[in-house]
């Protein structure tokens, strides 16, 4: 087990393409990380590098203390698990997990004991002896885990290993691999653009766009203090609705929303007064008025037509407009709102961020902007 | 039963190997002798016999492979004729390639033994590991 230090990683191909820059992490030993971003944003590339498959065109990368630039894959004490599990139709759960030992002439004695211990496990003891074409999807995805693990490596990559996987069983083997990596306590490394996938199993995430890292903290972190705009948009479902509006006199004001703001906004906008600031409400702070128990200072009123509602089972999607900008709240499903119907809905100011729009950065408390 | 466990996964691949070395060695005593031989009727006879037994014995090789109990005992019947055929070697021209011919064929004779053999052994332990698993 060992943690990973990127330095600077840049990867730029040969028709003068740059898929990542400035890439600087710092993974702990036996932590979990998840890289999260929309399709070409960079994410495999940084993954790839890591594994030794992208030769990294700057930077340094470290496992545990030794530089592993130019080590090749099969040196660097890593093992990856990929999204089409890359499994040999020919041969056995069994020979499958045991290959990598077997390729490298290890004892018979040797290769038995790490495979059955493997396959226990990844909970593949009963199906050693099937060929990968009678597995499901899910234990598919367990015998290239297992074939990972026999190798005893210093980092887990994996890369969108789930992607393949109904949803039902996406879920469980989303539950079984953080379970996995509790037991094992050994660093993995997973790409996703699935974001449930990635606040549900990290310990830190890193938003990726445009191969450039946005931002990096725990889940939790990156939902209640998205750094800028994009992680606003991107973390959230569904994502943020932004309005673009002024700070005066102690409010907030657009032509489509205006509300007076809150003690902790008062202090982080006092250097944006009569500037134009973004506020990024989520749809989940946007709810049915009804169902509040008091009302606040920390609460707006608004009254507004339907104009779509979306039935998820628990909640409720509605959009409207509040003038020409549609935005999106979500409410309980018992609320029963119907399409073209006025409602009251009320707004949390305490959970609404604002932005800078010309660096598209988080104002925070302080009234700095968010460098993370 | 951590051995039967083992075999319960793994291939023959002692088995397997030790019937290929028979082959190889066969077929180098067979190109030896197919050189020296005189050219009449019995070198069809020859090459045909050397045909069939190498098709035979790589057919073994891969049931052996597999832990199959006939066929291992078949392996060691194609031993027996494979001594005996190593004291009923046709007149050569050259009689000096006799004992090296003899050589090779009964070196040939012991690995299909030991591949029959620990093919048996290997199959017992097995089986032995299936009924205790099944108990």
């Amino acid at each position: 087990m060992a943690g990973l230090r990127c330095i600077n990683l840049k990867k730029c191909y040969d028709n003068n393409v740059v898929a990542v820059q400035g890439f600087n992490l710092d993974i702990k030993d036996g932590e979990f990380i998840v890289l999260l971003g929309p399709s070409g944003c960079g994410k495999s590339t940084a993954l790839r590098m890591i594994a030794g498959l992208e030769k990294i065109t700057d930077g340094e990368l470290f496992i545990g203390d030794k530089l592993v630039n130019t080590l090749a894959p099969s040196d660097r004490d890593i093992a990856m698990v990929f999204q089409n599990y890359a499994l040999y139709g020919n041969m056995t759960v069994y020979e499958n997990i045991g290959f990598s030992l077997t390729i490298r002439h290890q004892d018979t004695d040797v290769i038995h004991e790490k495979t059955i211990k493997a396959a226990e496990v990844v909970e593949l003891s009963r199906v050693l002896n099937n060929k990968p074409a009678n597995l499901s999807g899910g234990q598919r995805q367990r015998v290239a885990l297992g074939r990972s693990m026999v190798r005893d490596a210093k980092v887990f990559l994996l890369d969108e290993p789930l992607s393949n996987l109904d949803a039902k069983l996406r879920n469980e083997t989303r539950r079984e691999l953080v379970k996995l990596q509790r037991r094992l306590g050994t660093t993995f490394i997973y790409v996703t653009h699935d974001q449930v996938e990635a606040m549900t199993m990290a310990d830190r995430m890193v938003i990726m766009k445009d191969g450039i890292i946005q931002q990096i903290g725990t889940p939790a972190d990156v939902y209640n203090s998205p750094c800028n705009m994009f992680v606003a948009g991107f973390i959230g479902s569904p994502p943020t609705n932004f309005i673009t509006g002024e700070i005066k006199n102690g409010s907030f004001v657009s032509k489509d929303l205006t509300f007076p703001l809150i003690e902790d906004h008062k202090k982080a906008l006092s250097s944006y007064e009569n500037r134009t600031v973004i506020v990024g409400i989520r749809p989940e702070n946007i709810r049915e008025s009804h169902v509040l128990p008091v009302k606040s200072n920390d609460i707006i009123s608004i009254n507004v037509k339907l104009d779509v509602v979306e039935l998820l089972g628990a909640d409720m999607l509605i959009h409207f407009y509040l003038n020409d900008k549609m935005l999106t709240g979500k409410v309980l499903s018992s609320s029963d709102f119907k399409r073209d119907q006025n409602v009251e809905l009320s707004v949390f100011l305490r959970h609404v961020h604002f932005f800078d729009p010309e660096t598209t950065k988080r104002i925070d408390v302080g009234g700095t902007l968010c460098n993370d | 039963m951590a051995n039967g466990e083992k075999l319960f996964y793994q291939d023959n691949k002692t088995g397997y190997s030790l019937v290929l070395g028979f082959i190889l060695l066969n077929i180098a005593a067979t190109i030896f002798t197919l050189k020296s031989m005189y050219i009449d009727y019995n070198i069809g006879i020859f090459t045909l016999y050397n045909i069939i037994l190498t098709l035979l014995s790589f057919l073994a090789a891969v049931k052996l492979k597999k832990y199959s109990l006939n066929w291992a005992i078949f392996s060691l019947v194609i031993g027996f004729l494979q001594v005996i055929r190593s004291f009923r070697i046709p007149e050569l021209k050259n009689s000096d390639m006799k004992q090296l011919i003899v050589i090779l064929m009964l070196s040939s004779t012991v690995l299909l033994f030991l591949g029959g053999i620990t093919t048996i052994a290997k199959v017992k332990v097995k089986k032995k590991y299936l009924e205790h698993k099944k108990a």
